[in-house]
């Protein structure tokens, strides 16, 4: 093949120069970028392969499917929690528990929490750097740069003086020629736009943010006991409510009330007045970035849903962020998702290092399979006698990560399919926001299917989430006051109350996207566990039908300045968050501390 | 009277081979019930950018970890200060392949760095191999590891407090 348009509706060549990024950085896990330019050097194909795979599906056969939680949970530790929440969810599907009103709270607020917090790290620690330039920021004036930030916001650390001190600091850093968290990137190059002073401020918030994100996951503690990796329980939550402050020693207690009460409202704070006016700023002088790396965005989105606002009701009417697909960008339908249907989630693995007995057919979760089968295709350049492989082979098995399919069509998941969708269905508090965003930067509403409108998505979701969790801490607050206290429900938390046999489905959104995971409990232990994770669809490789994922898709037609210092690909590739150390199914020796960038 | 917070972290993934050196040296250290009462011991896994209110928070750091040196497979290097970030942290922790010098940056960035950190690495001979424990040779090193580890800890405690 040399140009071929896939059943998708996307044109790829790859006959020019073949480049391959791996790992790429500044995303959890392993992943490597091939992709194809041309004269021009505008990417015509793009390759994305998962290079670890995770094993947890056979890690949790026949254990107790009440354990399964505190195992799943380490699949990740940055989205950490919410793999337990789709897991004890599954669980209680499969047998029928019913969770008490203040569970369903408190699911609530760690799963804010953790949206605010995972939102938050993803932009400033792994995102800005390729947007904001760290040694740009050096020749940058404190005095202007305060006059900037003062004009964005009325968050008072803003100071001549401040910034001043903050590029010190940094100077120092670069100076010393270690240049820590910053080692990697491609300073100077010529698609950084920001002016020095708003790269400084920038900067700065950087930093703040460092230490800010530390407290908001007090939260986390406060109901889970510890984090990363707080508890879960079955039925409920592992939090027991005294107000008395007498006999259980740890209960939540009026005090812990309100110091979640504080934290949330200083997370809100700090995102509406550092996160969103930094975001807004940044996208000010990098609006060509809503012409590339739309991909599947302006076609197929995936929603599962997520936050009820009633305990055990995941029908639209109680889901705060609701369920549903996108097809072929026709925002007036709105297509129901049934997560047991097996016609609607099917995986696939002609690309994938893995086996089926029918490798034509897609395989629900519920009958998922997880056996490995690492084959090279005969194209692949290099890899012989144990040397690095230069160029993978797309037409066979060229990744660790499956294809899922929705009703057989390659999806889009993430923060921005989740605005998209709400706004669709006519949602009033997502509608006010992205209005309000769009307004403020003078685009029109398609602007948002590119790389900057998935990024504008996340930080416009972490507002909202912000908002709702304030409103959430209250909520338990009132619940407390009314004297309801209960929190569990352990009336089938004994094995001997279980059915032979049972199937349940555990949904989610994490930060990064939908979130499956399905079980099928056999005398009462796990006799199949498959997790669909975000990145699972986002990263998919091919399809039986030639299909290609988000990634792939969205990477196609972006001009590169320089092939050899890959910032566009990283640019469009972080507006995901990538988290593959979920999405893959034990690792590669390290690449080292650079990324490889070949140019073949 | 303002205490000294001392932590001694140990980083590392278990999961390969000589990597999981650090954790083993806490390990030990827990079950011996060696370290002064006011030190705190903790297992840093490969929780990279997750290590930094630790970090900031102490006063003296002790680290120890598997740091490839070129040296012979079991041979300890200790290191202070100044010389740490040149030789080490630089292969990747796993949390957003944040490497620990990173981690170290970072802190300093924020303007709360310990006031003296030690390290003290081992040579490994295998980080390769998966669901591996410690080769033999680099268990055998952990020892003498340990005895450096607590002879750095008495001299900070004879050196007296911070200003």
């Amino acid at each position: 093949m040399s140009r071929i348009v896939t059943p998708n509706g996307f044109e790829l060549d790859n006959s020019g120069r073949r480049i391959a990024i791996d790992p790429v950085t500044r995303i959890e896990g392993h992943l490597r970028i091939e992709v194809n330019v041309d004269d021009a050097n505008v990417i015509r194909n793009a390759v994305s392969v998962g290079t670890m795979w995770r094993g947890l599906e056979i890690i949790m056969k026949d254990r107790d499917p009440r354990d399964a939680w505190a195992f799943v949970q380490r699949i990740c530790g940055v989205c950490t929690g919410v793999h337990a929440l789709a897991s004890i969810r599954a669980v209680e599907d499969a047998l029928k528990i019913e969770i008490p009103r203040n569970a369903n709270i408190i699911r609530n607020i760690m799963h804010f929490t953790l949206y605010a917090h995972d939102h938050l790290v993803h932009f400033y620690h792994l995102h800005a750097l390729d947007w904001v330039d760290i040694v740009s920021a050096l020749k940058a004036d404190p005095k202007a740069t305060s006059d900037l930030a003062q004009s964005l916001s009325p968050w008072p650390k803003s100071s001549v003086g401040y910034f001043k001190d903050i590029q010190g600091r940094v100077k120092k850093l670069v100076g010393s020629g270690q240049l820590g968290p910053f080692r990697n990137g491609y300073w100077g190059h010529p698609a950084y736009k920001l002016p020095p002073e708003a790269n400084l401020m920038a900067v700065a918030h950087y930093i703040e943010a460092l230490d800010f994100q530390r407290e908001i996951v007090k939260i986390h503690a406060v109901f889970g006991g510890k984090n990363p990796h707080p508890n879960w329980l079955v039925g409920g939550v592992p939090a027991t409510i005294n107000v008395h402050s007498a006999g259980a020693v740890g209960a939540i207690n009026v005090e812990r009330l309100n110091l979640v009460l504080k934290i949330a409202q200083m997370t809100q704070t700090f995102i509406s007045q550092v996160y969103i006016p930094d975001l807004m700023a940044i996208a000010s002088f990098y609006k060509d970035w809503t012409k590339w790396g739309g991909g599947l965005s302006g076609k197929n989105l995936l929603c599962y849903g997520d936050f009820p606002s009633r305990a055990n009701d995941d029908s639209n009417d109680s889901l705060m962020l609701p369920r549903g697909a996108i097809l072929n960008g026709d925002l007036s339908t709105i297509h129901p998702v049934d997560l047991r249907d097996p016609t609607h989630i099917q995986e696939f693995v002609p690309h994938s290092w893995y086996r089926y007995p029918d490798e034509k057919a897609g395989l629900h979760p519920w009958d998922g399979i997880t056996e490995l089968d690492f084959r090279l295709g005969a194209k692949t350049q290099g890899g012989k006698n144990g040397s690095a492989i230069d160029a993978f082979d797309e037409n066979e098995k060229y990744s660790y990560v499956k294809a899922p399919r929705w009703k057989g069509h390659a999806m889009e998941t993430g923060p921005l399919p989740r605005l998209v969708l709400a706004y669709a269905m006519g949602r009033r508090d997502i509608k006010e926001l992205v209005d309000g965003a769009l307004r403020k930067l003078d685009l029109p509403l398609p602007a948002l299917f590119s790389t900057l409108g998935r990024t504008a998505a996340r930080g416009l979701e972490a507002q909202w989430a912000a908002d709702r969790l304030v409103e959430e801490v209250h909520h338990l607050i009132d619940q407390v006051k009314a004297g309801n206290l209960d929190t569990a429900n352990t009336e089938k938390w004994s094995p001997t109350t279980w059915p032979a046999e049972a199937k349940g489905v555990g949904y989610a959104e994490a930060p990064r996207g939908a979130l499956g995971h399905w079980i099928v409990i056999r005398d009462q232990k796990i006799a199949n566990y498959q997790a669909v994770v975000p990145t699972t669809w986002n990263a998919s490789p091919r399809d039986n039908a030639g299909a290609i994922g988000a990634y792939e898709a969205a990477l196609l037609g972006t001009p590169m300045a320089d092939p050899k210092q890959p910032l566009e690909i990283l640019r469009t590739i972080h507006s995901f968050d990538p988290c593959l150390a979920c999405a893959t199914h034990v690792v590669g020796p390290d690449g080292g501390p650079l990324t490889t960038v070949q140019v073949l | 009277m303002m205490t000294v917070t001392v932590t001694v972290l140990g980083i590392g993934n278990r999961l390969w081979a000589d990597e999981g050196f650090g954790p083993s040296v806490i390990d030990r250290l827990m079950a011996e019930g060696v370290l002064p009462a006011e030190v705190e011991a903790l297992d840093g896994g490969t929780l990279g950018l997750y290590l930094l209110p630790c970090i900031q928070q102490a006063r003296r750091l002790l680290v120890f970890d598997a740091v490839d040196f070129g040296h012979a497979p079991g041979e300890i290097v200790v290191l202070r200060d100044g010389e740490i970030p040149a030789f080490f942290g630089q292969r990747p922790l796993s949390l957003h392949q944040t490497g620990f010098t990173d981690v170290l940056a970072a802190a300093e960035l924020t303007g709360a760095v310990p006031d003296m950190i030690t390290l003290i690495g081992v040579q490994p001979e295998s980080i390769d191999e998966w669901g591996g424990s410690l080769t033999h040779t680099v268990a055998a090193a952990i020892p003498h590891a340990i005895a450096l580890g607590l002879a750095e800890l008495s001299a900070w405690q004879t050196e007296g407090k911070p200003q």
